[in-house]
């Protein structure tokens, strides 16, 4: 039987076509629809080589001598795209000698367009989705980057403002001293007593129960507490004796002078300052100025401040006056329990007097 | 007229297709048609003055991770382009199967490592970074080269050059 009868009745159903090439890897026989895979024109040439008419097989010389040779069985290339279709080469031993040894290769070719078809969109799909799944996950990569960015933008913001707030407190607190500092230059009172009563005041304000942020915003705000002296004339500021019943009444305007320049601001600072300087010359028992407020009518502040201030000024020369002895300024205030100030600030700024005298030297 | 077969293998998507259509015709697309299979194209270049090579330039499926290279395309090569896609590293870590794969197959065939689509990255430190990193891996390797698909860089050249360490020019 002709060997192309053969593998005609074998693959016939399922389209294989075929070429026979010999040892010399030339084409000597082909099967009828053939010139579907290889060029006519090329078929017709005597000898041809057969990487020439499939140049799939070119740079394979050595595997198709193997399959000669018995030592490969078969070299299949498979899914090979051409123009509309897709085909499967086959090299595989054809006829045989008489000893058994290989005379000729058939290269089978399949048609497997139908088989690609069936698998071709799934493997886009797969392909497309693993794609979708890489780009996602770059995009997440770029996500978390891109939040670690706005963090440290954030952190940054957040302790600028920090910052800024901190240097706005300083400001203020700057200011306040300075105006304060004003009022003393005045009144030739010395820069050091301001200070004293900030401190005595802060120390009062947590011993009665107030929190540290209320003590701080008192400490800031006390030292403004005689600001309105601005406004009285010096004659009578730096009277070195008595002043008459009319001079006294201009002194005391200094409580609402510095009351009326230090309202209206929208700065809690401002406002405490304002209350400070308004409340503290009112008495526990009403007989204070400007308002003749009573009791729990004063604002804590100026309670507070009404012990310090006096505090500090017995405590040390004035124009007017030598300074008073520890004993006999206790005295005083205890004299004045309840009349001038508040029993309940007494009590305890007398019973915590080491802490006051202690700040005193501190800041003498 | 000599022929030379050159294979081009990857990972899915890294532009193997994109490569020689800009090669062969000039042209390039932005979609994704994953090759099946393998298809083969033909050119002829001019190496010298009067040197001509006809190429036959391998197009071959991607490698995903449920589908390895067939052997069978890479057998009888004379020459490896392994292209990696700059923008997804499991393409690059991948290089390394590539390598092992053709060089368990076939002998002393030149390779060049072609990174593409480098015209989506706006920073040129991580091709330099690449390229230390694989030059490092693989001491044999000298020919790396960041390439385009799509604006065409060293496309031609990776031909060229493979085409040369074949003939040993
Ligand atoms: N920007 C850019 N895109 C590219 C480049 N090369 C390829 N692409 C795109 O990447 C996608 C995949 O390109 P292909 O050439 O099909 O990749 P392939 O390696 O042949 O893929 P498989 O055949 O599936 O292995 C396509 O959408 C291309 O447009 C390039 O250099 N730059
Ligand atoms: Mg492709």
């Amino acid at each position: 039987m002709h060997i192309q009868e053969v593998f005609n009745a074998m693959y016939h159903k399922h389209h294989y076509e075929y070429l026979v090439i010999n040892k010399s890897m030339a084409v000597v026989e082909f099967s009828d629809k053939i010139i579907d895979y290889c060029e006519e024109e090329l078929l017709k040439t005597r000898n041809i080589l057969i990487s020439v008419i499939v140049p799939e097989l070119y740079g394979l010389e050595q595997e198709m001598q193997e399959v000669f040779e018995g030592k490969r069985e078969v070299i299949e290339i498979p899914f090979i795209k051409k123009d509309a279709y897709f085909i499967t080469l086959s090299v595989q031993a054809g006829r045989k000698h008489d000893d058994n040894s290989i005379e000729t290769l058939v290269i089978l070719f399949e048609n497997v367009t139908e088989y690609v078809s069936m698998q071709e969109k799934s493997v886009q799909d797969r392909n497309d989705k693993e794609l979708l799944v890489t780009e996602l996950s770059k995009k997440n990569d770029l996500l978390e980057k891109y939040n670690k960015h706005m963090m440290k933008l954030v952190d940054e913001e957040v302790s600028l403002n920090n910052k800024l707030n901190k240097e706005i407190i300083d400001t203020q607190r700057e200011i306040i001293a300075t105006m304060g500092a004003i009022g003393e230059t005045r009144s030739k009172e010395t820069g050091a007593h301001v200070l004293r009563v900030a401190e005595y005041s802060h120390r009062l304000a947590l011993l009665s129960g107030l929190n540290l942020e209320e003590a701080d915003e008192l400490k800031m705000a006390s030292p403004m507490h005689d600001i309105g002296k601005v406004g009285i004339e010096d004659a009578i500021l730096n009277k070195p004796s008595k002043l008459t019943d009319d001079e006294f009444l201009k002194m005391k305007e200094h409580a609402v002078i510095g009351y009326n320049m230090l309202k209206g601001s929208n700065q809690k600072l401002l406002n405490t300052a304002a209350i400070i300087a308004h409340a503290h010359h009112e008495k526990w028992d009403g007989s204070g100025y400007p308002k003749g407020l009573k009791k729990n009518e004063i604002h804590i502040y100026g309670r507070i401040t009404a012990i310090t201030d006096v505090f500090d000024a017995l405590g040390h020369d004035r124009v007017y006056k030598k300074a008073w002895k520890l004993e006999e300024i206790i005295d005083y205030l205890l004299k004045e329990r309840g009349k001038h100030f508040d029993p309940m600030l007494i009590d305890l700024f007398i019973n915590n007097i080491d802490q006051f005298t202690s700040i005193q030297k501190k800041f003498a | 007229m000599i022929t030379k077969k050159i294979i081009l293998i990857g990972d899915f998507s890294t532009g193997k297709t994109s490569l020689i259509r800009q090669f062969v015709d000039n042209q390039f697309s932005d979609e994704y048609l994953t090759t099946i299979g393998v298809k083969i194209s033909k050119k002829i270049i001019n190496i010298q003055e009067d040197l001509e090579i006809q190429l036959l330039v391998w197009d071959i499926e991607g490698q995903t991770d449920v589908k390895a290279i067939n052997p069978a395309y890479v057998m009888g090569a004379h020459g490896v382009i392994i292209v990696a896609d700059l923008t997804r590293q499991k393409s690059i870590v991948n290089i390394k199967e590539h390598l092992a794969l053709s060089s368990k197959i076939i002998k002393n065939a030149p390779v060049i490592i072609a990174l593409n689509k480098s015209d989506l990255l706006d920073n040129s430190s991580k091709i330099e970074t690449t390229i230390t990193e694989i030059k490092s891996s693989y001491s044999n390797i000298s020919h790396i080269y960041p390439t385009s698909a799509k604006t065409g860089l060293n496309v031609e050249l990776i031909f060229q050059n493979i085409t040369k360490s074949i003939l040993k020019i």
